[in-house]
């Protein structure tokens, strides 16, 4: 009996310890008025792991939020749950603008439309957030090995159409970006995932490495991943970017074609990017959202943040208000009607 | 790999890396030498410790914890006759009688010696074998890293010791753990509507509580037991071999560190194994086998040099390709993803100077954990006398702090609590907790590689299994599948022939 005691005892302390670490809200200080915020210490909650784009992207923001607030501005990494803890933290903080948070498109609206994760989401949309402003705009291009058969996006097309096979290696799987301009590519070429093949849920190095090693006959991925080609593989082959699904000529990748100017019908105006914006929770205050956006702007213009976006391979794209939530909207759109999750 | 040498010897003599480094092997020393603490334990409890240093830093202290622990469980094992780890229980049969004639500090001279030499030829294969290996796993595909997995998964059954039906419901259990999170297609699988679960089941807070939390409620539940009062003996003899002993040992020392470094490399045989099969090369050699067992020099450094080879050996496989060499390095693992560094080719290219700073400094621990052996070994038998009851609330704090710290997420809390009580009931049914990290390891990784794999051969209108034998490397790998299926009877074979002689070693378990 002593010997079940010592058992249960140890385990009580285990779970009295656990239970000591219940959630306490980080947010700090009493809720000021809007008018003297910021007042304390703002922390934003990045749903991603520390070191990644997300991060890299929030902490930039951070610091140029630190300059024209005068406030400390600390990121915090909450992962899990497939950022799903980390975007249910950022709702449930108070709306006093001491606690904000970085969100990825299409990856949120992604995680939320897929049926699969109805129960882990919990009902959450895009419109739940205050989506403060786009930050970060990474557009998706097309990329395949120097030595390629296909040496234009249009050989590639052709191809597919007189019914070779080829396949796409994505970083992430349905819902990713890269799955979707897949995807998008096939339906407007009319041609089905058995023809135009994404790749699986491979991270976008795992799916470089699939395109080094021939498996895969192209990969889809972002601008940032080779806006300085291949400093990391240490081989000698290279990549050709077959094209930038953007409007706009990119500055980190200014000799990539962008979809638009190589002439194929099917694809014109065929636009998809990585986006990642600084949000917050619905009852974010007004007042306070005011002066975020007024900080946000001044950093939009400061040539400082400018150069350090530019080094760190970020495309900086700032949408403010109706124009943000006007975007999300349309990602949400165009995977209801890819019909992705049905 | 020269011209990253520079870059690696800059980041190795920073104040972080040798702070890091003599932390780690002092450190280690300490864990291994304490019964119930192991490698595995002391790094897992330790990982979220380093997440505020740099990347060198924290991972070198990590893999100097895991050779120091392993050479420090032998001091135990000489002094006490108890394995500090489950790596020295071999050392016991001819490093107790040693120490009871009165050469006990000769006995862990010995030790240290073997130990220093096998850890050092590991870091040796390490330095040479884990970069070409890297830049060869650029040619592998998703159907090489699947049968890569599967490898790794039949050799559970020699993981699995006396009794394979065990292992194979530690492996499964780990499979079926695995498969809680994101299915190959992005889509959720077993996460009862759990947000924290979405992730999967991390690896971190698994590992704490299979490992540590468990061992809390194992020493809670020992202490109504009466405790068998371990003789600590006198420290006496010569630390050094004598010119002649070394020549004498020296090609025993070699041979047992290269075959050490062998077992390191495969998947989940570690130390344990390799100081067994150590003995059995010992004994093979020796024109005097009826000697074993009585106290002679070569039972202590045969299996000293084959389980300190092993560490280094079982690096390979974990920085090249992202398979765990034996659970102490599948711990590791953990370490490196928090500081986000993916095993594979990136380590040896883009972040080459952490890498080779932790391969060179994990050659210079295996050097000054002999350096300080020499000179304090023997006040480690201090550290066994630590009474467990000031031991266990110390490890259940550390363990609940470390499982949050990783990524600020209370689910992993509950994680390690779960994992913990599983753990305590897997240890007292006698079934090994290593194999279920393996498949834990495994399991997702060979269902993201066959999804991905399917979706490769489509494109040649195969389905995956057609498309495996149109590859001439995973031809090979298929080959080698077949041999690990053998390798659990060899192994058997091996341990039956040495309790017949030896009778049962009472070892710390295998954890």
């Amino acid at each position: 009996m002593k010997k079940l005691a010592a058992i249960i005892l140890s385990l009580a302390m285990i779970l009295s310890l656990a239970a000591c670490g219940g959630d306490t809200p980080a947010s700090s200080g009493a809720s000021g008025e809007a008018a003297a915020w910021p007042k304390g210490n703002i922390e934003i909650i990045v749903p991603f792991k520390a070191g990644g784009a997300m991060d890299l992207s929030a902490r930039l923001t951070a610091t140029y939020l630190k300059k024209y607030l005068g406030v400390e501005v600390s990121v915090n990494n909450v992962e899990g749950g497939a950022n799903w803890v980390g975007y249910h933290q950022i709702l449930s903080a108070k709306g006093d603008g001491y606690t904000l948070g970085f969100a990825n498109y299409p990856g949120q609206v992604g995680g939320y439309l897929d049926p699969s994760k109805k129960d882990n989401v919990k009902g959450v949309t895009y419109r739940d957030f205050t989506n403060i402003a786009n930050i970060v705009h990474d557009p998706g291009i097309i990329v395949v090995k120097e030595d390629s058969p296909y040496k234009t996006l249009n050989d590639l097309l052709d191809a597919v159409k007189a019914g070779t096979k080829v396949t796409i290696s994505t970083g992430g799987a349905k819902g990713s970006d890269d799955d979707t301009l897949v995807r998008l590519i096939g339906r407007a070429i009319g041609v089905t995932d058995k023809d135009l093949i994404p790749g699986g849920n491979e991270n976008d190095a795992e799916a470089k490495n699939l395109l080094l090693n021939g498996e895969v006959d192209a990969q889809a991925c972002n601008v940032s991943n080779y806006f300085k080609t291949y400093e990391s593989t240490g081989q000698t082959d290279s990549i050709r970017v077959l094209a930038v699904f953007d409007a706009n000529k990119q500055e980190l990748m200014p000799n990539a074609p962008i979809i638009d100017e190589l002439g194929i019908e099917e694809l014109k105006g065929l636009y998809s990017s990585s986006d990642r914006g600084l949000v917050a929770t619905g009852k974010l205050d007004a007042a306070v959202l005011a002066k975020i956006v007024e900080a946000l702007k001044k950093t939009e213009a400061d040539p400082d943040f400018q150069k350090d976006a530019k080094e760190q391979g970020m495309g900086i794209h700032m949408l403010f208000g109706d124009d943000f939530t006007k975007f999300i909207d349309g990602v949400e759109t165009s995977f209801k009607e890819l019909k992705i999750f049905e | 790999m020269f011209e990253n040498m520079a870059g690696a010897l800059s980041e190795l003599f920073t104040w972080s890396s040798a702070l890091g480094l003599l932390i780690g092997v002092v450190g280690g020393m300490i864990i291994g030498a304490l019964p119930g603490l192991s490698a595995t334990m002391g790094i897992a409890l330790l990982i979220p410790v380093t997440y505020g240093m740099r990347p060198s830093a924290a991972i070198l202290m990590l893999a100097a914890i895991y050779t120091a622990a392993v050479y420090g469980g032998s001091i135990s094992a000489i002094l006490i006759h108890t394995p500090g780890t489950p790596s020295s229980a071999a050392t016991c049969l001819d490093g107790y009688p040693m120490a009871q004639k009165g050469e006990s500090l000769h006995a862990i001279g010995i030790s240290t010696t073997s130990s220093v030499i096998g850890g050092v030829i590991s870091a040796i294969a390490l330095l040479l074998i884990a970069p070409p290996l890297a830049r060869l796993s650029l040619n592998f595909g998703s159907t090489e890293y699947f049968l890569i997995a599967v490898f790794g998964l039949t050799l559970i059954a020699s993981l699995a010791g006396d009794n394979m039906v065990k292992g194979l419901i530690a492996g499964t259990f780990g499979l079926v753990v695995g498969l809680v999170g994101l299915a190959a297609d992005g889509s959720a699988r077993y996460t009862f509507g759990v947000t924290g679960l979405l992730g999967g089941i991390s690896l971190i807070p698994a590992m704490i509580g299979l490992f540590s939390v468990s061992q809390v409620m194992i020493q809670a539940d020992e202490r109504g037991k009466e405790a068998v009062k371990k003789e600590v003996v006198k420290i006496s003899g010569r630390f050094l071999p004598t010119g002649k002993e070394f020549v004498h040992l020296i090609p025993l020392i070699l041979e047992c560190s290269v075959v050490g470094v062998f077992i390191g490399i495969l998947p989940g045989a570690g130390g344990d194994i390799a100081s067994w099969v150590g003995l059995n090369i010992a004994k093979s050699q020796s024109k005097h086998p009826e000697l074993f067992g009585t106290g002679i020099v070569e039972g202590v450094a045969a299996p000293e040099s084959a389980n300190n080879a092993v560490t280094g050996g079982a690096l390979i496989p974990l920085l090249t390709l992202g398979i765990p060499g034996s659970s102490t390095a599948a711990v590791l693992m953990g370490g490196l993803t928090i500081h986000g560094l993916a095993p594979g080719f990136e380590l040896f290219s883009k972040y080459a100077d952490i890498t080779y700073c932790v391969i060179l400094g994990f050659l210079a621990a295996n050097i000054l954990m002999g350096l300080v052996g020499w000179a304090a070994g023997r006040y480690l038998t201090m550290v066994s006398k630590v009474p467990i009851p000031l031991l266990i609330p110390c490890i259940a704090v550390l363990s609940l702090l470390g499982s949050y710290a990783a990524s600020r997420n209370i689910t992993d809390v509950y994680v390690a609590v779960a994992f913990g009580l599983i753990g305590f009931f897997f240890r007292k049914y006698g079934i090994p907790t290593a194999p279920v990290v393996l498949a834990l390891i495994l399991g997702p990784m060979s269902d993201k590689y066959m999804y991905q794999g399917t979706r490769v051969a489509m494109k040649k209108d195969l389905s995956f299994w057609q498309y495996i034998p149109t590859r001439p490397l995973s031809i090979f790998f298929i080959i080698l599948i077949v041999l690990a299926l053998f390798a659990p009877l060899v192994s058997k074979a091996i341990s039956k022939s040495y309790e017949k002689k030896h009778g049962h070693i009472d070892a710390a378990e295998d954890i």
